[in-house]
This record gives structure tokens, C-alpha cells and sequence, in this order.
């Protein structure tokens, strides 16, 4: 790993959490304020790659764990892996690293629908593979019940997904580093 | 000997013995299915995290965002007939909760910190080096409170335009300004001759990272 690889993975480590700190934007779509931090996953992945991706996740994950109240609602701690959402925390690590991966054999040909597919199987599809199996164990509910109280969340994260997509797409004209496969 | 205070003693106990004991707790509470026991061990955690200092409103605001989530699950539990396993349910939650704040609230940062760079040392075969791993915390931890004036200031900037409410006209200058500071950082390290491998002076890095922080942090809010 080269210091230029540390850098980056840190410095995403720390936009992750910026995207947790700001203020919720408000979209003329939804009812209520989403948070981008969820985004952040979708974009680590999407503009590190998978290796460098993960790791910048992973490094936020463990600063929460740490401590830092980095996470949406200035919360952080033990505590938070307790609660029966840690699932989505561990969750993004792996989603980050299918994002990147996907994205890193898409990117010669990457397009805001390829990019779009990669953030949403990596971002929605993986997080919530671990997510949801993960609350219905701590929760005691069965399987079925635990994926219908999960869909609320589902058009928000479609929204994040196109963002984060669209947001990997212009980001990848002025600014390429992830290397093809 | 006199007596010494419970979050005295708490905080005295190594990071690392903590954490594990946090682990244990947790891995062994999903044996009790009764709700009695569960509400005996929330009652006597809650007990013991005030006792460590912290205070109760604090202990309050941290449940509310488990309690809601908690509260649903319950719901669902009572609706299929099953009140017994979804009482249960939330206690235990709660307990691991209290638990975790205990825990979190008597090991001061670098502690915990530390305790990652030690248990990060048998991977070093791997190829997992604990000074750029060190590196990176101190980075990650440095950078949030500028990236987050950064985020303000293109917020207000792109606001300033009519572009408020844009989510993309707010998050690709960001991310464009983090990757070129993260090329300045690298370059900045290189100068310096940064190397992974050197073996690191434990906790000096975790604690002047942890100090620039906290002064970012209440510098940016003033702002």
C-alpha cells in the first residue's frame, strides 16, 4: 500500500463521517430529511475501488466503535453495535466492497446505469443481506417480518443509490482512480 | 483499604479487559430468555454506568434512538401473541446498551485506541501494519473538522447560486476536494519520510489526534 493509498483511505474515512455531521437535505420527493451518510458506502467503493473502498468503511466503522460520535445524530460508541441496526453498519463494509467491485468491472464501459446497478446490489442488495438477518436474530422476529419493516427504507436508499451513481459517474470524468481490471 | 469508587475502579481496568468482557456479556445474555433476569442485569447496569458518572439525562438520550426501534419490535412480538419473548427481546437490548455505554463512557480515547494498535499487532504477518493503520486514525480524525468547514462553505457557496437543495451540486466539489487533499497529505507524508513499518511509540498518535479533535470540533461549531 502506498502513502498515497493511506491518504486517500483516510481522508475518505473522515468524508463518510462529514456526510453523517451535515445537516439531513430535504428532497422534493420524500416526506422527511434524509441523512447522505448511507451514501457513503455506495461512494467509497464506487470511487476507491473495492480494496481501498472497504478499508475506508471499515476505518469509519472502527472510529464509531472507538468512540467518535460519528454516526447520523452525532451517535457513536459500543453502544450503537448493540442495537439491533448494527447489521447495516457491518453491512456497509461488505457493500462497499461489492460496489467497488462491480464498479472496477464496469469501468471501461461505465455508465449512470451501470454505475446505479453497482451502488444499488453493493449499497442496498449486500447492506441489507446483512442487515436485516442480523435485526431479525437480535429482534427475535422472523425473517418475513423483519424484510417488510426494512422496506420503508427502501425508496430513500433508491434515491441515495442514483445520487451516489451519479455522483461516481462525474467524479470518475475529472477525477479516475480506480484502475481496471 | 477504604472503599474506592465504582468508576474508578472501571476506569483503572485496561481497555482491552473491557472490551472482551463487553463480548462475553453480550455473547452469553442471548442464554436468557426470561425477562426477570434481564431487567435484574439493565437495572444494575444502568446502576452502575450513573455510579461511573454518567449522567442520567445522557444514559436517557442515548436509549431514545434504540427505544423507538425497540419499542416497534415489541409491537410486532405482542401482535403474534408473544408479549413474554418480545419483553425479553427489549430488555436484553437495553442491557447491552447500558452495558456498552458503561464501557465506552470509563476508557478515554487513546485508551481505546491503543488497545486496537495492540490488538492489531499479530497481523503485522499478514501484511496489516499498526503504525499506517495508527497513521490513518490520526488522519481520519484530523481531517473531519476540515472537511466539514469545507462542506459549510461549498454549502453556503452553492446556496449562494440556488443550488441549496442540490445534493449533487453539494457532494462532488466535496469529494473533489477530498481526494486532493488526500494527494497534498501524501505528498506532505513522502517529504517527511513516512514509513508503515517503523514501529510506533504507542498512543502518541492516538493522543494528539484525539486533541486536534476535539480543538476542530469546537473551533468548527463556533463557526
Amino acid at each position: 500500500m502506498t502513502t498515497r493509498d493511506t491518504a486517500q483511505i483516510a481522508l475518505f474515512a473522515a468524508l463518510f463521517a462529514v456526510l453523517g455531521l451535515m445537516p439531513a437535505i430535504a428532497l422534493p420527493v420524500l416526506p422527511v430529511p434524509i441523512t447522505m451518510q448511507s451514501m457513503g458506502a455506495m461512494l467509497a467503493g464506487a470511487i476507491l475501488g473495492p480494496r481501498r473502498g472497504a478499508l475506508a468503511v471499515v476505518l469509519f466503522v472502527v472510529l464509531v466503535a472507538a468512540g467518535f460520535p460519528l454516526l447520523a445524530g452525532g451517535r457513536g460508541g459500543l453502544a450503537v453495535f448493540a442495537g439491533p441496526t448494527a447489521g447495516y453498519i457491518v453491512g456497509w463494509c461488505a457493500g462497499a466492497a461489492t460496489t467497488g467491485w462491480l464498479v472496477q468491472r464496469m469501468w471501461q464501459r461505465l455508465n449512470l446505469g451501470r454505475a446505479i446497478l453497482a451502488t444499488a446490489i453493493g449499497g442496498i442488495l449486500v447492506v441489507y443481506a446483512i442487515g436485516v438477518p442480523w435485526m431479525a436474530a437480535i429482534a427475535g422476529l422472523p425473517l418475513g417480518k423483519a424484510i417488510l419493516g426494512s422496506a420503508v427504507f427502501l425508496p430513500g436508499d433508491l434515491i441515495k443509490a442514483t445520487l451516489a451513481a451519479s455522483v461516481a459517474v462525474t467524479v470518475k470524468r475529472g477525477y479516475p482512480l480506480i484502475r481496471p481490471v | 483499604m477504604p472503599m474506592r469508587h465504582p468508576g474508578a475502579i472501571l476506569r483503572s481496568l485496561p481497555a482491552g479487559a473491557k472490551l472482551l468482557a463487553l463480548a462475553a456479556l453480550g455473547a452469553c445474555s442471548f442464554a436468557v430468555t426470561a425477562p426477570l433476569p434481564l431487567a435484574l442485569a439493565l437495572t444494575i447496569l444502568c446502576a452502575l454506568a450513573i455510579a461511573a458518572g454518567l449522567r442520567p439525562g445522557t444514559l436517557v438520550r442515548q436509549m431514545i434512538p434504540v427505544g423507538v426501534m425497540l419499542a416497534g419490535i415489541f409491537i410486532v412480538h405482542w401482535a403474534a401473541g408473544d408479549s413474554r419473548t418480545g419483553l425479553a427481546t427489549v430488555l436484553r437490548a437495553l442491557a447491552l446498551v447500558a452495558a456498552a455505554l458503561v464501557v465506552t463512557h470509563t476508557t478515554r480515547m487513546p485508551a481505546m485506541l491503543e488497545s486496537l494498535q495492540r490488538a492489531l499487532e499479530p497481523l503485522r504477518r499478514l501484511g496489516i501494519k499498526p503504525a499506517g493503520v495508527a497513521m490513518m486514525v490520526a488522519l481520519t480524525i484530523r481531517f473531519i473538522p476540515e472537511l466539514l468547514q469545507t462542506a459549510g462553505r461549498i454549502r453556503e457557496a452553492q446556496r449562494a447560486r440556488g443550488l441549496g437543495r442540490n445534493g449533487l451540486a453539494l457532494v462532488v466539489p466535496l469529494l473533489i476536494r477530498t481526494l486532493r487533499n488526500a494527494e497534498l497529505v501524501a505528498a506532505a507524508l513522502d517529504a517527511r519520510g513516512f514509513d508503515p513499518d517503523a514501529p510506533l511509540p504507542p498512543s502518541t498518535v492516538a493522543a494528539s489526534a484525539t486533541t486536534c479533535y476535539a480543538r476542530g470540533t469546537s473551533r468548527g461549531n463556533r463557526r
